[in-house]
Parts: structure tokens; C-alpha cells; sequence
């Protein structure tokens, strides 16, 4: 594709700055037939090429949407954010099935192509480290709710005496979760960590009164071990449902976690 | 491994939906993630977002699915974070159907 400058590209009177989705590395121009239509109020999705097989995938952002009070106020609603947020993930995510990507910021914008292609240009060694540290491996995401079942079970005791037992935990557990529990889910992100280059630890709120604990974290696991890293998320899946807990597994995603400082 | 694509998205069937969004789950993941982290490469503009506490709306929304499965839908497992891996067993299934 044939870099053009942003505001050769623009109609009279309308000024562009350049809205960037993420950077792309590939030895050959990376094909943008069938890329997703890009964020709203943008221009169609383009490459402009930083530096041998380093391209930044940008788009056309006029000034008169993205600037100023009108973009402010878009930010005060979650429901544009998230229209905005599904069309960059698309972009970035159409890049990313076909060569490494490092995802940018919902929103990162550049006065025009050139300012755009300096800053990157000017990070290049540490990019192309990053690039390199990426190739190859996945991002997978789990997270892990302790004792969600637990209330079921009460419900299916076989005796009158389990019954009870099991409301009794359930009542000890409603203010804390029992340490088995908490020991179990973070025991289980732990032992895929082993399994990981990476891991990038989830927040959650802290469990309390009607709210369990729930852990989480981000993999970068070789694609080369992604089988047994997942044959494992699957077993340590089945160990906890029989105790209970409920474990999920979800990829693999842009690496997301693993490109910020 | 096949990723599952979604026909459309809960909150905007019109819109291009990268494969993990296909949830509502998933779409909080996708806000968290295209407004939290990337961060090598900092734009001219920094935008304020409005500042949405996704951490205690993505765990309510885990919570709630899982909710749902235990009392409604106790034969199909909810998606809770992102599109499941597909069992085994339903791959291979899918796998034998393709291959018709």
C-alpha cells in the first residue's frame, strides 16, 4: 500500500490528525483486504510504513470528531467507548491472526503521519526487542471464582447431616472464604504460570459478605507449548469443579498484557 | 486452535466484532484492555475516559453468568471470560462434521 500523508489525503478545510491501532511486523506489506472498517468518524484503515518490516496501521481521524469537547463528551459514555473500543480491538485483532502485533491505547492519536512515524521511529530498538520477545508465543487469560458451586451442592446433600454440614460452611464462608479456597485458586494460577514465559495477575475485589473470591491472571505461554499449557488449564478446570470452583480459560488474545512498560 | 467468531455482538450487531468480544463478559475485557494496557507508544493526545471501575463490573459480570448456569442452564456451560475453549470431546465433532 502506497503511504500518503494524512492531509494530502484530507478534503479542503478538514484537518486530520493520525489515529494509530497498532504496530505490525512482517517481511512482506501486510495485506489489508478485508481489514474491519475501523473506528467511528475515521478515515478507512491504512498502513504507513515506519521502518523495514515495521508498519503502524493508522487511519484518518478529523479534527472536527477527534478533538476537543466533541470527543470529551464521547468519553462520558460508555456505550460509545465501547463502540469505539470494539472497532479498535477488531482492527488490531484482524492484524494479529496474521502477523505479530503490539496493540496501542484506545485513542492514541498523532498530530499527522510524519509526527506518528518519528515517535515510532524513535522507539524502534526498544520495539523491535519487544517484537522479538512476542514472536511466537500467546496470550491466554483465566480466571478462577472460589466456592461458587459450594451453594449447589447444599441444595443436592444426599442427608439431612450433609445438608446441614454444608449450610454450616456455607454460613462460615459468607464472610471469608475458607483458606482451602483461596489456596486452591491461586495455587491454580500459580501452576500455570510454571507453564508460562509471562504472568500479569488480575484484580479483583476482595471477597465478602455474598461475593466469593476471584482471582485472575494473563499468560504469554510459547505457542510451541500451548498445547500443554492448555491440556493443563483443562485438568486444573475438571480438579476444581469437583471442588467447587470454577475455573475459565479464553484466547488466545492480542498480547495486550504483555506490551506496556 | 480454531477461535470461535461470533455472528454479531450483543450491544452493536452491525459492528465488527473481534472474535473475543462475543460476550458481555468479553466486551468488558476488550474495554479493559484497548483502555489500560499498550502503553509503549503514547500518542500526541492523552484522552480522559470516563472513569468506569471495570475490575468490580467484570466480576459481576462473572458472577452473573455463573449464576445463570447453575439455576437455568445446568447442561451448557456460560462463557464467562472470552470464548471457552471448546471441550475435547465437541471439537472432534466439529472437526468429523467439516470434514463431511
Amino acid at each position: 500500500m502506497r503511504p500518503r500523508s494524512s492531509q494530502a489525503r484530507s478534503p479542503e478545510n478538514v484537518q486530520n490528525a493520525t489515529y494509530v491501532f497498532c504496530l505490525v511486523q512482517s517481511g512482506t506489506v501486510p495485506s489489508t483486504r478485508g481489514v474491519p472498517p475501523g473506528v467511528p468518524g475515521a478515515g478507512a484503515v491504512r498502513l504507513l510504513p515506519i521502518d523495514r518490516g515495521v508498519w503502524a496501521v493508522v487511519a484518518d481521524a478529523p479534527l472536527t470528531h477527534f478533538s476537543g469537547e466533541a470527543l470529551q463528551q464521547d468519553m462520558q459514555d460508555i456505550e460509545t467507548i465501547s463502540r469505539h473500543a470494539l472497532a479498535h480491538a477488531s482492527v488490531i485483532e484482524f492484524f494479529f491472526r496474521r502477523a505479530p502485533v503490539i496493540p496501542l491505547k484506545l485513542f492514541t492519536l498523532f498530530s499527522s503521519d510524519e509526527r506518528a512515524r518519528a515517535h515510532v521511529h524513535g522507539r524502534l530498538p526498544a520495539l523491535k526487542r519487544l517484537f522479538a520477545a512476542l514472536r511466537g508465543h500467546e496470550e491466554w487469560g483465566v480466571r478462577v471464582v472460589a466456592g461458587e458451586a459450594e451453594a449447589e451442592s447444599a441444595r443436592t446433600a444426599s442427608s439431612g447431616r450433609d445438608y446441614l454440614q454444608v449450610k454450616k460452611q456455607l454460613h462460615d464462608q459468607s464472610a471469608a472464604p475458607s483458606r482451602a479456597a483461596v489456596r486452591t485458586a491461586n495455587g491454580a494460577i500459580r501452576s500455570l504460570g510454571r507453564l508460562a514465559v509471562k504472568t500479569r495477575h488480575e484484580k479483583f475485589p476482595p471477597a465478602g459478605r455474598g461475593r466469593p473470591y476471584a482471582t485472575g491472571a494473563s499468560f504469554l505461554v510459547k505457542a510451541s507449548a500451548s498445547r500443554t499449557w492448555k491440556a493443563h488449564a483443562s485438568r486444573l478446570e475438571a480438579e476444581l469443579a469437583a471442588q467447587g470452583h470454577r475455573l475459565d480459560v479464553s484466547g488466545p488474545w492480542p498480547p495486550y498484557h504483555f506490551v506496556s512498560k | 486452535m480454531p477461535r470461535r467468531k461470533p455472528d454479531s455482538d450483543w450491544l452493536f450487531p452491525d459492528a465488527a466484532v473481534p472474535a473475543q468480544a462475543n460476550d458481555e463478559s468479553s466486551l468488558l475485557d476488550v474495554l479493559d484492555n484497548v483502555l489500560n494496557r499498550g502503553a509503549v507508544v503514547e500518542g500526541d493526545v492523552v484522552l480522559g475516559v470516563a472513569n468506569v471501575d471495570l475490575i468490580y463490573l467484570k466480576l459481576s459480570v462473572l458472577l452473573a453468568a455463573v449464576d445463570k448456569a447453575v439455576t437455568h442452564d445446568p447442561v451448557l456451560k456460560p462463557v464467562a471470560a472470552g470464548p471457552r475453549q471448546r471441550p475435547p470431546r465437541a471439537r472432534a465433532a466439529a472437526k468429523k462434521k467439516s470434514r463431511r
